[in-house]
């Protein structure tokens, strides 16, 4: 019988064929060298197994992510095996009349787009003090990408969601190991018949590759990562939140401000739905050395439903704050890529930090919000450079 | 590769237990299909996996060794590789590595633990959720084994730099 084991020992040998060495290099050299993961280039590594994968700063330099930059996000293992042509989506639960769908079934309904910025609740994790489990984010688990595919509501839509069907829970195709509970989430109906909320069947206009959800995935924009089940092939109407671990005691926010490192009770919690508002330093990069003169600096600033107002700058420390140029590229749920010229003639050391305000009012706190998870990191970005 | 080539890998690979990268190197068919070996499919088989890993145990142990020795020998200069790295990690050196590996590598990889800097009460609850979601931990063990994370991975060690990837020369996009 074929099996995980089998698979394993080929993806081994694979592995091996493929130019990864095997481990006993990490003890010879514990500074571990680059790891070839096709599709993924220059990216941070910060996991394998499961596949979690971090985009650096750095590239935050185009509104569109390409694919290859994009970052991967997964709670479980990719699925073995998908098949185009087997491939079947069931809406059902509370529904008038479940209905299966191919891709091709899909392939028929109207076509919508969105550009929208996606960020994992857990990026920036890293950052929170005192530190909390969980993937150990930097600044990157971030990214934009304009997604296609139908409207969620006009396939709901077909099925006939009764009234009583208030949440909307989504099920992947990503297996589970051990006891681990499956990663199960639903988003409120109003979200899901929203008319930018998708089922993504492409991203950049390219059919969507395994690492982001293949053939199909729920895209709901402005939300936590989370929101956007990957490998989707169950959708199922409910009259209340999904019970399961991943509604709670994950991805949930205290709905009082907590004291650092405090613990939390989950009936004092909420889950997480839109995004904050943030704004990270793209240029110069932590640490950089640059010649005094004109300094260009750039980044992006997104607000998850919201939409950017502006983006302040400042090269002293936060005394002073000067607004940045904002790009021209602009989408409700995207991110506005942002630029500051800044000259500087005298030499020394500088910290440079971002600011961003959105439509709402919201602006990046100076101390960030600590959460017995490190979810939504978003205080002031900041970057210390020197100026020689 | 010189070194490589004194190894058993098969057995070797065998024995890593968690050798399990994802199949993140198989990309799409242009047809958007994926490709897999004959007979290949896919199956959760955590028992069966689990029995196999105990079966290796002393495998294991016998490879680390050989790691060891291979690490400390005057091939090692031939064993560095300009990229590459493995795609995996392994935990660090101590007397509880071999049943770390098995309890928590089964799962996932080292370097979701590489990168934790945790209390040890933080290390508690992890250890004891990671049980509850099916870590096959000794109960004798288990002291050690939050004690052997803790010292590892504490909130004062030097951050996790995690790798870079390259886009391997095996891509199929």
């Amino acid at each position: 019988m074929n099996s995980r084991r089998d698979f394993l020992r080929y993806a081994s040998a694979a592995a091996l064929a493929t130019g990864a060495t095997p481990s006993l290099l990490t003890w010879a050299f514990p500074q571990e060298q680059s790891v070839d993961v096709p599709g993924e280039d220059g990216m941070l590594l910060r996991s394998f197994r499961f596949v979690d994968i971090e985009t650096p700063v750095e590239y935050f330099n185009t509104w569109l992510t390409p694919v290859p930059h994009f970052f991967v996000r997964n709670h479980m293992y990719e699925p073995v095996q998908l098949d185009a042509n087997e491939w079947r989506l069931s809406i059902g639960g509370e529904v008038e009349k479940p209905i299966t769908l191919s891709l091709a079934d899909l392939s028929k309904l109207e076509t919508h787009s969105v550009v929208n910025t996606l960020e994992c609740a857990g990026n920036g994790r890293s950052l929170h003090r005192p530190q909390v489990p969980g993937i150990q984010w930097g600044k990157g688990a971030v990214s934009t990408a304009r997604f296609s595919g139908p409207r969620m509501r006009d396939v709901l839509h077909r099925a006939a969601v009764k009234p009583s069907g208030k949440h909307v829970m989504f099920r992947g195709l990503d297996e589970v190991p051990g006891k681990v509970p499956p990663f199960i989430r639903s988003i409120p109906i109003e979200k899901a018949l929203d008319s930018d909320t998708l089922i993504a069947t492409h991203m950049n206009g390219q059919p969507l590759t395994k690492h982001h959800g293949f053939p199909a995935r729920a895209l709901a924009p402005g939300w936590i990562g989370a929101a956007s089940c990957k490998w989707l092939t169950e959708i199922k109407l409910l009259d209340a939140e999904f019970a399961g671990n991943f509604m709670s005691p994950a991805y949930r926010w205290p709905n009082q401000p907590v004291k650092p490192g405090d613990a939390v009770k989950p009936e004092d919690t909420h889950p997480l739905t839109a995004l904050s508002v943030k704004s990270v330093i793209a240029g110069p990069t932590d640490g950089a050395s640059v010649s005094s003169g004109k300094i260009i600096v750039h980044g992006a600033a997104w607000a998850g439903e919201a939409d950017i107002t502006k983006v302040e700058i400042s090269t002293d420390n936060g005394a002073t704050w000067t607004p940045a140029k904002l790009g021209h590229d602009q989408s409700r749920y995207a991110w506005r890529l942002w630029t500051y010229d800044w000259k500087t003639t005298k030499p020394g050391d500088y910290t440079l930090q971002s600011r961003a305000t959105d439509s709402k009012g919201r602006t990046q706190p100076s101390t960030p919000e600590w959460n017995p998870s490190g979810y939504l990191y978003n205080a002031i970005d900041q970057v210390k450079i020197h100026v020689a | 590769m010189s070194h490589r080539m004194s190894l058993d890998m098969s057995s070797f690979e065998r024995a890593r237990l968690k050798a399990a990268p994802q199949i993140a190197f198989m990309d799409c068919h242009p047809d958007r299909s994926f490709a897999f070996p004959k007979g290949m499919r896919s199956g959760v088989e955590g028992p069966a996996v689990r029995t196999h890993a105990r079966k290796n145990l002393a495998t294991t142990v016998a490879a680390i060794v050989l790691i060891a020795l291979s690490a400390a020998s005057p091939f090692r200069a031939h064993a560095q590789k300009p990229a590459g790295a493995s795609l995996t990690a392994d935990l660090p050196a101590g007397s509880m590595q071999a049943k770390a590996t098995t309890s928590c590598l089964e799962c996932h990889e080292a370097r979701i633990i590489l990168q934790q800097r945790l209390s040890k009460a933080a290390w508690t609850k992890e250890v004891d959720k990671m049980t509850k979601w099916g870590a096959l931990v000794d109960p004798a063990d288990r002291d050690a084994l939050i004690d052997y994370l803790s010292a590892n991975f504490s909130p004062d060690k030097p951050p996790y730099e995690p790798p870079r990837t390259s886009g391997g020369s095996s891509s199929r996009k």
